[in-house]
């Protein structure tokens, strides 16, 4: 990183943030200090910008909003709002070892215990009985994937008192033809969608403006055709990334979704991904094996993908997340730019794959194997995580079944090291790729 | 030649001796804090049993959780490829192995070679372990070696419904006020591990014929639901199942010599 702007965010992380603010502190300079020596890719930039943003937003008197990891914060930001999501927390703490003493304070208070509650919630309720994580002004969550987060965000409510809207995800008919058959859905969702800016307006005191609204779900759309590019360089063999790219995807839609930080970090990962498809260029030297990761990364093992790749040449091409797959949708106007918002809600990383029938993700697990030519897929299944494990199961099956490709599924918790260590997931991985893939 | 295999697992090590590739020794020794020591007492007391010194042992092979902390293994091996090694050395006809051990158990399917063509692991839980028999046993009072024989006695087998080890002893203590059976508790016991084995059964899909190896394999009482669940009985080994890992990583250092 250039000393300048290295120096320039160094300033900008100084000062007292408040003892809410400190764990974030933590990540931000964490984040900063990790890549001192790296290139400063649009990537960390948008992620520190991220992170910045929240002190920055108290400093203005903004209002600040948290919501889950499945939802594309561009409502938010075409209001003006700060969005943060929640999971921002479980994520950034756990590769630091920090989730556990919060999720050990969340069992004392008795909500929950490992692993019957999914702790990509938990450990923040830990966090707000210890003042170091910030009460926000809003809080939005939706009723999929899981009951698990459902119910931790009325915790959160309640533990705070924070204003508080839901969206219901619908259940949905599905044939492999026509994804979004069901217009009931789509006016189900758009229904909702437009109560949720009425009640964002009546709690910032400010009407939405719509150009600005239009010009955000363009930026939303740009960045979704860059994401669709780079998931089709992805079938490239050898991939022309490495396993964690997916993820800045991921990451830029979830943190600043319908901002020029998410165009230009979507626009840099296909950029990287075509040149070096052109260059001949391969994210994991000397490729040999591919995987399809169908879950959550393991958080608390942040060199775990690293350790596959460098111990097998191995490449994960998708992870549930970082597998975005949300297409570019029509917003000439005002309507339509609400349907994209629905349509995009409906089928965000975790909740297309989880809000309906399993044959939808059994199609979107099967097509993945043969269209990136994947040689094997490992589904880590958090033990919290009750639909997951069941649709692990079946799917695996049907991937065995029609393709032939080796499944291996291991129970783990990716956000609290105790549960199973990292050196019992990697001897499970090490086994799977030497006894039964290769 | 004579070679060896050494097995540290989470409850027990065991050590197998092979001499022109017949088990010339074996033994089973408690798991001590620490993997090495495990691995020498193993190790010691078969060499015991026929007077031989380490120096004549010409390849050792160390497999099971500490595998990598054997000190005079030559070389180390997954736990998986022993099983699938060892099992199938005695019946050829093996397609799966259930390895139901202290703290884990495994189902392994293998080729008509031996190969691993897929396996399922319970890695955290300890349900369906050892570990589970041994809670249960303390909580009935019982020996360990009688639980098996005593749920075969069962007439009216009681209904352990908790999958997890903590509140299946809740359910037992609360079994024993009622003044249910021991035998029927017993009985719902070796059910409950039965059904948690079947689930990773189910992942990798049971082909025939297939075996149980581990040292819960010796329990007549987990194989007898077991089997029952499965609708087909267990090829017996000729041998200790507790053994089968350490005698895998046994012949592979076998294989490492005459390669």
């Amino acid at each position: 990183m250039d000393i300048e702007k290295f120096n320039e965010y160094k300033k900008l992380t100084r000062g007292n943030w408040g003892k809410d603010l400190s764990m974030l502190k933590m990540m931000t300079v964490g984040l900063l200090n990790q890549n001192k020596d790296e290139e400063l890719t649009p990537i960390i930039e948008g992620l520190l910008n991220y992170l910045l943003a929240i002190p920055k937003a108290r400093k203005e008197g903004k209002k600040f909003i948290m919501h889950p990891f499945n939802y594309g914060p561009e409502i938010f930001y075409a209001m003006d709002m700060v969005p943060l999501m929640q999971e921002t927390y479980s994520v950034g703490l756990a590769p630091l070892g920090l989730n556990e003493p919060y999720l050990d304070l969340t069992n004392k208070i008795g909500y929950g215990d490992n692993p019957t509650v999914c702790n990509a919630q938990r450990p923040l309720i830990g966090s707000y009985i210890q003042g170091v994580a910030p009460i926000p002004d809003l809080l939005f969550f939706l009723s999929t994937p899981c009951n698990s987060l459902a119910m931790t965000y009325q915790v959160f409510e309640q533990l705070a008192s924070i204003p508080t809207f839901k969206i219901d995800v619908p259940y949905w008919t599905y044939n492999k033809v026509g994804e979004f058959n069901d217009n009931k859905v789509i006016d189900y969702m758009v229904a909702q969608i437009k109560d949720l800016i009425s009640w964002l307006e009546q709690k910032t005191d400010q009407k939405l403006n719509l150009e600005k609204f239009r010009k955000t779900m363009g930026k939303v759309n740009q960045a979704r055709q860059y994401i669709l590019e780079f998931n089709e360089l992805l079938k490239t063999v050898p991939c022309p990334v490495n396993s964690q790219a997916a993820m800045g995807n991921f990451l830029s839609m979830v943190g600043y979704g319908g901002t020029d930080m998410a165009v230009n970090s979507t626009k840099y990962l296909r950029d990287t991904a075509a040149n070096n498809v052109k260059e001949g260029i391969s994210g994991v030297p000397d490729e040999k094996i591919r995987i399809a990761w169908p879950y959550t990364h393991i958080f608390f093992d942040g060199d775990l993908l690293t350790w596959i790749e460098e111990t097998f040449q191995a490449v994960v091409i998708m992870d549930l997340l970082g597998f975005y797959q949300v297409l570019p949708h029509d917003v000439s106007t005002t309507e339509k730019c609400y349907e994209s918002l629905a349509k995009g809600t409906l089928d965000f990383s975790m909740i297309g794959t989880c809000r309906g029938p399993i044959e939808y993700y059994i199609d979107f697990l099967l097509d993945y194997v043969k269209d990136y030519k994947i040689d094997c897929v490992i589904m880590p299944m958090q033990f919290a995580c009750k639909h997951a494990y069941s649709m692990a199961r079946v799917s695996s099956e049907a991937v065995r079944e029609e393709t032939d490709v080796p499944v291996y599924i291991f129970g783990c918790d990716p956000y609290d090291s105790r549960e199973v260590t990292s050196e019992s997931i990697r001897g499970g991985i090490s086994d799977f790729i030497t006894q039964v893939v290769l | 030649m004579i070679v060896a295999g050494c097995d540290v697992g989470s409850l027990t090590g065991k050590a197998v001796i092979l001499k022109n590739g017949e088990i010339f020794s074996y033994s089973i020794v408690p798991t001590t804090p620490k993997p090495a020591r495990t691995a020498k007492n193993a190790m010691d007391e078969a060499l015991k049993k026929e007077n031989l010194s380490l120096d004549d042992i010409k390849y050792v092979v160390g497999t099971g959780y500490g595998r990598v902390k054997i000190p005079f293994a030559n070389s180390e091996t997954s736990e998986l490829t022993c099983h699938g090694k060892g099992a199938h050395s005695f019946i050829p006809s093996i397609r799966t192995i259930i390895d139901v051990g202290g703290q884990d158990c495994k189902v392994i399917k293998v080729d008509k070679n031996g190969k691993i063509l897929d396996f399922a692991m319970n890695d955290k839980c300890a349900a369906g372990t050892g570990r589970f028999l041994e809670v249960m046993a303390r909580t009935l009072e019982l020996d360990l070696e009688e639980l098996g024989p005593i749920s075969l006695q069962a007439k009216n087998q009681a209904k352990i419904t908790a999958q997890c080890s903590v509140f299946a002893e809740t359910e037992v203590v609360s079994l024993m006020a009622d003044g249910v059976e021991v035998s029927d508790i017993v009985a719902g016991i070796h059910d409950a591990i039965a059904s948690r084995i079947m689930s990773l059964v189910y992942r990798v899909g049971l082909e025939e014929d297939f075996t149980i190896t581990g040292g819960v394999a010796k329990n007549t009482g987990v194989v007898a639901y077991l089997e029952k669940r499965i609708g087909v009985d267990a090829k017996n080994l000729p041998v200790d199942p507790q053994i089968i890992g350490a005698l895998g990583a046994a012949l592979i250092a076998q294989d490492q010599l005459t390669a």
